[in-house]
């Protein structure tokens, strides 16, 4: 599994874990970060449990697992946290964030983890870092993908963690951890955001909140990090897409009914 | 373990089915019991017959019933070990992609924990089919003697013309519910059997 360090300073570092090499074609490619801070140690979206054993070994090699203190899940779907009883069982000490609405659903993965789900409700909750650094913070992010989800910010590193936002189906075998040329980038974001994105009203919501964050860096759970000019051009281009794909489609058949 | 699963449910099934055929056929020979009192000429032997269907009836529902029981106990712990043991085998992956340092010895001893569960449950398992298939030498051998004693029932029943036609009917009732049974309990003893080979494959 490939690893990259992301931000690195005052006691602060983001490491990212993607693409593992040995990961089956039939379970799609995701994205997981690292927090170490002072006080805290952070786990964003750990995983589907396909991709746990590659992770928990890169992991390894940056920090003790049992150090992480707080798991976030950004929203409900497998992909996300379907691994979270096996981190259960290796860090006793752990609680997991996730949004209020998918508690009771999480926990059809392992009830036995339930009581360590701290429910964040919708307009979301501040994580401490420690050692003078300021608190994460999760931004509401609903219905731009799930209806309970959110992203999480870093003021500190500059940093947004967008989950599914931002997301993008890279090719098979396809190196790339950063983007390199927006446009060309575009055509694998596309299909996602049309279809997995619901609200265009969400979406637009969500765009104007994030332009008011000091933004220098991107992080989806798929596909590649956005950097710089990069972090304008994707809530420019994001501004301007339809979403709902599907809607889209039912009304064509509406019509050609009539 | 889910093929456990599978055949453990199938059989509480059929045992559900069986305990409301086994109901039918109690009714049945208490009811043929109570004609036999009217008959004058050999109704105490049909008396007889009647009131020993109803005792293997009873017998076959207690049989059943814990057979029943110790399905349930196989489905449920048949679910926990699947999921342990693929709990145990990512564990065990994480090894196998290179964890190192400090974790390396977390993730090992919570491997070993999900495999000793793992253990457990599958003995628990194993206990429980042994005292099924006790149970199911019970029902082999009800399963010989129901339709024996439903068969001399029936002779007994249209061993004179002056019968009471209630009494035949009851009898005849008795002899058609006794090959649905019989067709109940080898299917049964199929899927007791089918959980038993399978877990002998697994141990
Ligand atoms: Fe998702
Ligand atoms: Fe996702």
């Amino acid at each position: 599994m490939r690893k990259k360090t992301l931000h690195q300073a005052a006691g602060l570092t983001w490491t990212m874990f993607a693409r593992d090499p040995q990961r089956s074609s039939q379970v799609i490619d995701t994205n997981e970060y690292l927090i170490i801070a002072p006080d805290n140690v952070v786990m964003m979206d750990p995983g589907g449990t396909e991709i746990f054993p590659p992770v928990v070994a890169a992991v390894s090699e940056v920090i003790a697992v049992d150090r992480v203190k707080t798991f976030v899940c950004s929203h409900q779907d497998p992909d996300i946290m379907s691994s979270l009883p096996l981190w259960m069982g290796l860090c006793p000490g752990a609680r997991v964030l996730m949004p209020w609405l998918w508690t009771g659903f999480v926990a059809h993965f392992g009830h036995e983890y339930a009581a360590r789900f701290v429910p964040v409700p919708d307009e979301g909750t501040t994580i401490p870092l420690g050692g003078g650094l300021k608190d994460l913070v999760l931004v509401p992010a609903h219905y731009c993908h799930s209806s309970g989800n959110f992203s999480l910010y870093d003021p500190n590193a500059r940093i947004l963690f967008t989950g599914d936002i931002g997301a993008a189906l890279l090719p098979e075998g396809s190196e790339e951890l950063v983007v390199a040329d927006f446009a060309s980038h575009v055509k694998y974001m596309e299909g996602f955001h049309r279809r997995w994105m619901p609200s265009n009203e969400a979406k637009n919501q969500w765009v104007a909140r994030v332009r008011k964050l000091d933004v220098k860096t991107l992080c989806p759970q798929h596909g590649a990090v956005m950097e710089g000019p990069d972090v304008a051009r994707f809530l420019d281009w994001l501004e301007g897409l339809q979403v709902g794909g599907a809607l889209e489609a039912g009304r064509a058949a509406g019509a050609s009914r009539r | 373990m889910i093929e456990v699963y599978g055949t453990s449910m199938g059989l509480t099934l059929e045992a559900r089915r069986f305990l409301k055929q086994m109901e039918q056929l109690k009714r049945l020979a208490l009811n043929a019991e109570i004609l036999a009192v009217r008959v004058t000429d050999g109704g105490e032997v049909f008396q007889t017959l009647a009131r020993e269907i109803g005792r293997m009836a009873s017998h076959a529902s207690q049989v059943i019933r814990a057979l029943h029981g110790h399905s349930v106990e196989v489905a449920a712990k048949a679910v926990r070990s699947a999921a342990l043991a693929r709990a145990c085998e990512k564990y065990q992956l994480a090894v196998a992609r290179g964890t190192t340092g400090a974790t390396l010895s977390l993730v090992e001893a919570r491997r070993d924990a999900v495999g000793s569960a793992l253990i457990a449950d599958i003995r628990v398992i194993a206990e429980a089919l042994q005292k099924a298939d006790t149970r199911l030498l019970d029902l082999a051998r009800l399963n010989v003697e129901l339709p024996m004693v439903a068969t001399l029932l029936n002779i007994e029943a249209n061993r004179d013309a002056s019968s009471d036609p209630a009494l035949t009917s009851a009898a005849k009732s008795l002899v058609a519910l006794k090959t649905e049974l019989a067709t109940l309990l080898e299917r049964i003893q199929a899927k007791s059997h089918q959980t038993l080979c399978l877990l002998a494959g697994i141990a």
